[in-house]
């Protein structure tokens, strides 16, 4: 805004700027942001508004007082007429002018309030959306990441010569031989992203759960972000027991208090002292977003987790200066073959480059163009409305002109009233519309999904607010000049007459307006076709089964520090006494807890062979989700029991390996064989006795299914500390126990943490957000079109009876009935709607098109969908028309006669 | 010049606007600069008087072709920002006003006094 105030001041007389510019500006930026701390937003607005609003004045009065003296000693010669006389042709006869227009302006607006409002009102949200979208879209596509030369920065993921597109994570001996690749890049790091993790921060008595992510060496400065203090990961610190982190500047200043000696003192994370080697600057940001509190080596060490079969790391490269994006990928390509033809275990795996805004952006890209062209729409709308509006005014007051004309009014003087009329109302719905689009960024970052990336950076950007304003405030001049210009020339005589017979303004006039009303509704259909499409889409999304039964469960995280929960008996006896306290709250029906929820993607998809047959066990894999599950998650959870057993209490450590499979993995491991009693292994040590089979719950909110088997943590606790996600099933609000849960927790082990408390719906809402952000914004947009559309049919409809009174009343007076003349003004806009219905319908089959990728089981020609838009828009339109034709038929024939 | 003459060239200044006062009263101390100005007469108005931009332009102007107040000799060392702002200073004559101006409100004050009207009101 102070920017804005700056480009302002140049309606000050140069000396003036000199002098007291500076102090201006500082002033102006003082008093709104004081305000803004006092009042908030809105009274900070009102600040603004209030300053640019007196600054016409102010700065008219400047140079009335301060040039005079310079135009006087310039010209040489003494005007003879007074010193503000309009016609002088100094600046300040034309500021006098510029005034005197303004005031007349003023009037113009008290008399017709409805028409300034309404074009007010049609501008600001033209630009006010438009400044909103187009900031949203050019901070998260356009610009570049906040990194050093981010052209240069690239993702890596592994891709298989047969399947060259897939994108999967980077495996351990993958990253490493592409990290010794020093010709193609000037530095490649890690990250574990593949899932969230976490870890207990103690402090003095005090734990918190913090999130944490494992990265290589060399993580931060690829980036070409330094730490504020100490420095980063080493490659020798890349090891399961280099005690050793990188803090983020946040938790340096909440935990930490911003302690500078951090760096000498030890923290104690999951019970074990590391040591802090470095903090990060405040404004640093993960490339992949979302929080992160700590950061911690990554264990690098060749074998093991690192072997080539593990794909779990997110690599992100530097490209060497001078290398394409074209040769990296050749080269690397290479580098898998090679590696292949001496090692058949690195199954052909090569490093796939993609330039890293465009692997951050990802899917959303698609969302965003979309929008875009959706409110680039609007802002079609919101021109043409003006357009039409000033045209209608302009006709009204032809006569006006013409007799100001005749009576000697200058063209210069006439066009200069136009100009200031229509100037005038931009400025005023440009501000409209900048206060809009504050209100509307902050709404749009409300209700953004989390997974759309760098949305929080977000400020407005005054480039588009500049861009929209000017679009429409020079439609609006354009429009508003054009009568000014025709009625200043010599045919006067004419227009009074033409006028007098009460004839709407010309034919030319009538058919432009009435092109325009066309567009408008055309615009409109293709908007309102969109949005309806994406509702359908959303609703047939929010309906797919998920083969889960999320209400009343709620889900939180506890996890087991590995220094005291060192055995899998000391996890499994926490969790055996944690059920029975959580199970005796009153309300609760149920626990358990599962390694994933379903609907959050797939994980763990090691796989599964049978074990039963006569053959090699590689020829029996198949790609399976495993799920480590515990209590009474499936029942719960709500997961139907297809045939067989659920698992139970009995299948404990000591008892015989118990497996439930769903129907997916049965179909495709035993096809018509029946899989109960079937025998598998998912680590090829132990062999696992299928005892149930259960129905399929999706991976996604999609309702796609996979391959998946549950197994008894008991039996499974010795593989791994699993990070269980707990569940429990409430008989009412399920966020009612959040309290009780952690005073049980407490009872049972006093540091440990609840974690990422969510129900099971907000889960699966999370999944969908996208969507809903999508449909939100373009009901929103095309509600909007649909309302300037009605704006502009009513304006040109009463225009039209305004202007045909005369004609009505001889109509009347002559017998017609009201019906018949409700009627014919009523067609005259069903008319309108109804050409640009079918132009609307042409329109957006055309460009429904680009919807498709984001449209779930819905066509994108849709013909309910279709129709039922036409039909609304037809309606909306025809109620717009009808208030003007029930107008019409108020007409008093005798006062109709006398009309004008 | 002759005191007649002065005074009259004083008076024709009377009385001053609230926040002309006001600036006159912020500038008896000590220089300052615009934006220091303002914040004076915020503080010495008990907030009461928040100039904005455009007000605060005009009162400055409007002092300054009346002589009550002189852009000051002394230049200043560069701000932090290394922007040069300017310093302003009361005139002789701004000084002369500001007090008539005192005196003036004073005798009102004991008028409104001998009548019981400045007992004064919890505000």
């Amino acid at each position: 805004m102070t920017r804005l105030y700056r480009l302002m001041l140049f309606a000050y007389p140069a000396p003036v700027c000199r002098a007291f510019g500076g102090d201006m500006i500082e002033l102006f930026s003082d008093r709104v942001r004081e305000e803004r701390r006092a009042q908030g937003w809105l009274a900070a607005s009102f600040v603004a508004l209030r300053t640019f609003g007196e600054l016409p004045f102010s700065a008219a009065e400047a140079r009335r007082s301060a040039p005079r003296a310079h135009r006087a000693t310039a010209n040489n010669t003494p005007s003879s007429r007074p010193p503000n006389d309009p016609r002088d042709g100094g600046r300040a006869g034309l500021l006098a002018g510029l005034l005197h227009n303004l005031r007349y302006t003023l009037r113009g607006v008290r008399h017709s309030p409805a028409f300034a409002g309404v074009v007010v009102f049609t501008l600001a949200v033209g630009i006010g959306a438009n400044t909103v979208m187009f900031t949203v879209l050019d901070g998260i596509l356009l610009s570049p990441l906040p990194y050093q030369e981010p052209e240069r920065l690239v993702r890596l993921y592994n891709a298989w010569p047969d399947d060259p597109d897939e994108k999967q994570f980077v495996s351990g001996s993958s990253f490493l031989s592409s990290r010794e690749q020093a010709d193609i890049f000037e530095g490649l790091a890690a990250a574990y992203t593949y899932r969230q993790t976490g870890a207990d921060l103690t402090s003095g008595e005090e734990t918190e759960r913090i999130v944490i992510m494992p990265a290589s060496s060399g993580y931060f400065g690829l980036l070409g972000v330094e730490p504020l203090l100490g420095r980063e990961f080493l490659p020798e610190e890349e090891t399961v027991d280099a005690n050793v982190a990188v803090i983020s500047y946040g938790l340096w200043q909440t935990a930490f208090a911003g302690d500078p000696n951090i760096l000498s003192e030890d923290i104690d994370l999951q019970g074990t002292p590391h040591a802090v080697i470095g903090v990060m600057p405040s404004g640093f940001r993960n490339p992949l977003g979302g929080r992160v509190d700590l950061w911690r080596p990554e264990n690098l060490q060749p074998g093991g987790r690192n072997s080539c079969n593990n794909h779990y790391l997110s690599v992100f490269g530097r490209l060497r200066d001078g290398v394409s994006l074209q040769e990296a990928r050749e080269k690397l390509k290479a580098l898998g073959a090679s590696m292949f033809e001496e090692n058949e275990r690195t199954t052909g795996a090569f490093a796939a480059v993609y330039p890293l805004l465009d692997d951050t952006v990802g899917d959303t890209s698609t969302m965003l163009w979309v929008l875009m062209g959706a409110v680039g729409m609007v802002l079609l709308i919101a021109c043409v409305n003006v357009a039409s509006l000033f045209l209608v005014r302009s006709a009204e007051r032809s006569k006006e002109l013409a007799i100001r004309a005749a009576l000697g009014a200058g063209r210069r003087r006439l066009v200069g009233q136009m100009i200031t009329e229509s100037l005038f109302l931009g400025i005023v719905g440009g501000v409209a519309g900048l206060l809009l689009s504050f209100a509307g960024l902050r709404a749009v970052i409300a209700m953004s999904p989390a997974s759309l990336p760098r949305v929080t950076e977000l400020g407005i950007d005054m480039r588009v607010f500049v861009f929209a304003s000017a679009v429409s405030v020079l439609t609006g001049l354009l429009f508003g000049i054009a009568p000014a210009v025709q009625f200043s020339r010599p045919n006067l005589q004419r227009t009074m007459r033409e006028d007098d017979r009460g004839n709407s303004g010309g034919k030319t006039h009538r058919r432009l307006r009435g092109a325009l009303v066309v567009a408008e509704i055309s615009i409109a259909l293709v908007l309102l076709f969109g949005a309806g499409l994406l509702a359908k889409s959303f609703r047939q999304v929010v309906e797919v089964d998920l083969g889960v039964q999320p209400g009343g469960v709620l889900t939180y995280e506890v996890h087991l520090p590995a220094a005291r929960y060192a055995e899998g008996q000391d996890r499994i006896a926490f969790y055996q006494r944690f059920f029975e306290r959580v199970g005796a709250i009153p309300g609760v029906e149920a626990v358990g807890s599962t390694s994933y929820l379903p609907s959050e993607g797939r994980y763990h998809s090691w796989g599964i062979h049978r074990t039963d047959l006569d053959v090699n066990l590689g020829d029996h894999w198949i790609g399976t989700d495993v799920r480590v599950v515990d209590g009474d998650y499936l029942q719960l959870m709500g997961i139907e029991l297809v045939r067989g057993r659920l698992l139970a209490d009995t299948d404990s450590a000591g008892a015989p390996k118990a497996m439930v499979v769903n129907e997916s993995y049965a179909a495709r491991a035993f096809a018509d064989l029946d899989a109960l009693g079937g025998k598998v292994t998912t680590n090829t040590q132990d062999e696992w006795e299928i005892v149930g089979i259960v129905a399929d719950t999706a991976y996604d909110p999609l309702g796609s299914v996979s391959p998946k088997a549950y197994l008894p943590h008991d039996q499974f606790a010795d593989n791994r500390n699993w990070a269980m996600i707990q569940t429990v099933r409430t008989a009412t609000n399920p966020r009612a126990i959040v309290g009780q849960l952690r005073a049980e927790l407490r009872e049972v082990d006093p540091q440990l943490v609840l974690y990422k408390v969510r129900t099971m719906d907000d889960v699966i809402a999370r999944g969908i957000a996208p969507q809903r952000f999508a449909m939100a914004l373009m009901m929103g947009f095309a509600a909007t079109a649909l309302l300037l559309a009605a704006v502009g049919v009513y304006g040109v409809l009463s225009y039209t009876v305004a202007q045909r009174t005369h004609e009505i009343g001889i109509r009347m007076a002559l017998g017609a009935d009201r019906a018949q003349v409700r009627g014919m003004v009523l067609r005259q806009g069903l008319a309108l709607t109804g050409i640009g219905v079918v132009f609307g319908i042409a329109g957006a089959l055309a460009l429904t098109g680009w919807l498709s990728s984001l449209l779930f089981e819905v066509q994108p020609g849709d013909p309910t969908v279709l129709a039922a838009v036409a039909a609304t828009l037809a309606l909306v339109a025809a109620l717009a028309g009808y208030l003007p034709a029930r107008r019409a038929t108020a007409v008093d024939p005798i006062k109709a006669l006398r009309h004008d | 010049m002759t005191d007649s003459k002065r005074t009259a060239a004083i008076d024709q200044h009377l009385p001053l606007k609230p926040a002309d006062y006001l600036t006159l009263i912020a500038l008896a101390e000590a220089n300052q600069h615009g934006y220091g100005l303002v914040k004076k007469i915020q503080t010495l108005s008990g907030g009461t008087l928040k100039l904005v931009p455009g007000n605060f332009y005009s009162v400055l102007q409007r002092l300054l072709n009346d002589g009550l107040l002189a852009e000051s000799e002394r230049q200043p060392a560069e701000d932090l920002d290394d922007r040069r702002r300017r310093y302003y200073a009361i005139t002789e004559l701004g000084r002369d006003v500001a007090e008539a101006e005192t005196r003036r409100l004073k005798s009102l004050v004991k008028v409104a006094e001998a009548h019981n009207l400045a007992r004064g009101r919890a505000r």
